[in-house]
């Protein structure tokens, strides 16, 4: 049985300067779901956020959060949703105390001391609480968004990019501070990203967009049954073997190189066949892994 | 009878009156040192004054101030707020023309407030100095200056009254002064800083009038 | 809302090193007239030795300040500038507007605010002003009556008048840089760029002073309608009588002013859209 919408997207348009950024976009997000919009640069991850936080006016379509209307609804809605949109930028001649201070006060709330030391310790920056900002690595920066994206348990949480610049062990901690936010008060969460791998066993709902529309959207586990399945290749020449495996005759659905790996979207019953293929091309096979559904999935709609 | 003898008598008096006045006409600037004289007569006194002015350029409200004098020339001034007084502050204009060399015209009788003054022109035999000419106002009865005029060579001009409360008072009760003169545009300062252009005049006119009140006490006599 | 913009804005450096500026310019100026103010009245009074001379203390603390209110109100005002012609447009900039607006704030409540603010700041640093050159006056030098001039003119007051004439020149002068903060915030929410906002307000106060400033009639018609027209108005507080009627047209027009760049400033800034 599936939740209630607690985000839904009819029909948005929007153009800047002429150009369509957003072009009759639709989407709905269910309570509870963690949900990954995924697409490549310029694809309008960022400008469909900005539209629901209203930073931008969309030219059509209709947006509806928590079962209201986003446009005469704003100050109410905004007050219950936790949001890094963009860059995390914060004041930085303030501390990490007084930046989250400052930004609950913009969400309408009151000074809670407690609260903000609750997030700091969430994201393992308490000890860097009375710290100006403009002192923070840029890891860091992305771990006080987080704080104040989830500062006060908003029902809705929508992260832009929140994973990038952070390290392995950091982006591992705030998956799983997420994660259990998530599990704990069924707190939705969209994240928007372009590095699929981060969101590897992250997610539960996918929404893929290129070029300012919806390629596809659905819950990972319904979407990862009807595709392809994902493979790593690791070689002595990755250009040359997406060369030859492109060129050939093998029925794959697509191939790219990503981090001196080959990616390959394709049937089970293939990767046999690219394997031999290979050896017998004089390409060195060093390994052959199973890649994350989801994004053989994305590769197959962007290829 | 006894009123046409009386009638008589009172203008065979006026007769004698008035020849004694013509007979010192002759001699105008003796005027002046007799009344200098007169004054000479009192060895200190000190009186208080009340300053109102009516100046365009200067607005200032009316101030008060204590004046102490002490023979022979010794004057003090002490006053209770910022005040303007006349350039020769409260120094009586007349000893200052005893100082100096000049040649003296008659200029006859005129009436001034109703009192018969005599009209005595001094021009400074000194050329280097700025004053033209002063004009001095005697009254015949009495000696006392009422009123001195004083013109410069470029045309500036200042005027003192004195008004006296008896005619036996030497010093005056009222001191009525008024200047009027033009500086060229050099000489004025840019007085309107928060301008941005020069809005001084190319020649001003600085006049106006200041009438001081004066109330004296302990008047003591040589 | 108010308060943390108040809060941001005093926390900034730059807001701080204004109000130091204006304490350097001070110290300065007391020095001088301390050594020279007495040589300086002199000469000033000098075009009435002709015919007058005075008498009393003229150098003291009220003196002290009307100079130094004639010395430093532009560069007060364009001191203030830097502060408040980058309220807004800094914020979009650096992207803080974006993190600001994707809250519960209103477009409209945290202009408003910013507002306020830079309108607390403009009076702390008029107090600021007023507290230095005033009080540090009279303690230094002492009460007296202030001999002030305007266009051309001198005025005497006694020192209870002065003070008077002081308290509502310097709320006048407030008046006059909130028209100025108005119009900086305007620019402020014109341009992404602070230099640009600053430099906008800058120069369009420059030209419309000018014009204010010109004596030709061919700008007589226009000189009613610019606030630029009445900068100057607060030193007529120091002139005896005072024209009430006109000082308070004066007001209503930057009071009007005040409005319409507020207004215009809300209804741009609502309708943008943070694309940084």
């Amino acid at each position: 049985m599936k939740n209630d919408i607690i985000l839904q997207v009819n029909g948005l348009s929007k153009s800047i300067k002429g150009m369509p950024v957003l072009s009759d976009f639709n989407m709905e997000i269910f309570e509870g779901d963690i949900c990954g919009i995924i697409g490549p640069n310029d694809s309008g991850k960022t400008m469909l956020l900005r539209a629901l936080t209203a930073l931008i006016n969309p030219d059509k379509g209709k947006i509806e959060i928590f079962g209201k209307k986003l446009i005469p609804n704003r100050a109410a809605i905004l007050s219950n949703v936790g949001a890094l949109i963009g860059d995390p930028v914060f004041y930085n001649h303030l501390t990490l105390f007084d930046n989250l201070l400052l930004f609950s006060k913009y969400s309408g709330l009151e000074k809670d001391n407690d609260e903000i030391h609750r997030v700091l310790k969430l994201t393992s920056l308490y000890d860097l609480s009375d710290e100006k900002v403009d002192k923070l690595a840029s890891g860091d920066r992305k771990k006080l968004a987080i704080a104040m994206a989830i500062y006060n348990n908003p029902p809705l949480i929508l992260l832009d990019e929140p994973f990038s610049s952070l390290d392995i062990k950091s982006l591992a901690e705030m998956k799983s501070l997420l994660k259990s936010i998530n599990r704990n008060q069924g707190t939705t969460i969209l994240v928007a990203t372009k590095r699929l791998t981060e969101l590897q066993g992250f997610i539960n709902r996918i929404v893929l967009m290129e070029g300012g529309r919806l390629i596809s959207e659905g819950n990972v586990d319904e979407l990862f049954g009807r595709s392809n399945v994902g493979l790593v290749i690791e070689t002595d020449n990755p250009a040359k073997a997406m060369k030859l495996i492109k060129e050939s005759d093998l029925p794959i659905a697509s191939v790219v190189i990503e981090d001196d790996h080959v990616r390959v979207s394709c049937e089970k019953k293939v990767i046999p066949f690219i394997n031999e293929y290979l050896m017998v091309s004089e390409v060195q096979v060093f390994m052959l892994r199973p890649d994350d559904a989801i994004i053989s999935y994305y590769l197959t709609f962007t290829e | 009878m006894k009123r046409n003898l009386l009638c008589t008598a009172l203008f065979i008096t006026s007769l004698i009156f008035s020849f004694q006045a013509f007979s010192q006409a002759g001699d105008a600037f003796s005027y002046v040192e007799n009344y200098n004289h007169r004054l000479d007569s009192i060895k200190n006194y000190q009186a208080v004054f009340t300053v109102n002015s009516e100046i365009p350029l200067l607005k200032i409200p009316v101030t008060r101030g204590k004046m102490f004098f002490k023979w022979p020339a010794h004057y003090s001034i002490s006053t209770y707020q910022f005040t303007v007084l006349p350039k020769q502050k409260l120094t009586p204009v007349t000893r200052f023309l005893l100082r100096a060399n000049f040649k003296t015209i008659d200029r006859g009788v005129e009436m001034v407030n109703h009192h018969q003054c005599k009209v005595v022109e001094l021009h400074p035999y000194d050329t280097t100095t700025l004053v033209s000419q002063y004009t001095i106002w005697v009254d015949v009865e009495t000696y006392m200056v009422r009123r001195v005029f004083v013109s410069e060579k470029d045309g500036s001009e200042f005027v003192y009254h004195y008004s006296y409360q008896s005619g036996t008072d030497l010093l005056p009760s009222r001191l009525f002064y008024t200047f009027n003169y033009t500086l060229p545009h050099e000489q004025n300062i840019l007085l309107n800083p928060v301008a941005l252009y020069d809005d001084v005049e190319s020649s001003r006119v600085y006049e106006g009038k200041i009438t001081i009140d004066f109330t004296y006490s302990n008047i003591r006599k040589k | 809302m108010m308060l943390q913009e108040i809060y941001k804005m005093f926390t900034r450096s730059y807001a701080k090193i204004v109000l130091l500026v204006i304490f350097i310019l001070m110290l300065v100026f007391s020095l001088a007239f301390a050594f020279e103010g007495q040589e300086y009245y002199d000469s000033l009074l000098s075009t009435f030795g002709k015919g007058v001379s005075f008498e009393g203390k003229l150098i003291n603390g009220n003196l002290f300040a009307f100079q130094l209110f004639h010395a430093l109100w532009l560069f007060v005002g364009l001191m203030v500038i830097f502060v408040t012609g980058g309220m807004i447009s800094e914020e979009k900039s650096g992207g803080t507007l974006r993190m600001v607006l994707s809250r519960k704030v209103s477009k409209t409540g945290f202009f408003t605010a910013r507002f306020m603010a830079a309108k607390l700041y403009v009076l702390i640093v008029v107090l600021f002003m007023a507290a230095l050159s005033l009080g540090g006056g009279l303690i230094i030098f002492g009460s007296g009556e202030l001999l002030a001039f305007d266009n051309g003119k001198f005025f005497v007051l006694t020192s209870n008048q002065a003070l008077l004439s002081f308290a509502l020149a310097y709320l006048f002068y407030f008046l006059m840089l909130l028209t100025v903060v108005s119009l900086s915030l305007l620019f402020s929410v014109l341009y992404k760029n602070s230099t640009k906002a600053i430099l906008s307000t800058v120069s369009v106060i420059v030209i419309l002073y000018f014009v204010s400033s010109l004596d030709f009639s061919l700008f007589d018609s226009v000189k009613p309608f610019l606030f630029t027209s009445y900068f100057t108005s607060w030193s007529q507080f120091f002139t005896t009588p005072i024209d009430w009627m006109k000082l308070t047209f004066d007001a209503i027009v930057l009071v009007v002013h005040i409005l319409i760049f507020y207004t215009a400033s809300v209804m741009i800034f609502s309708k943008q859209e943070i694309l940084d």
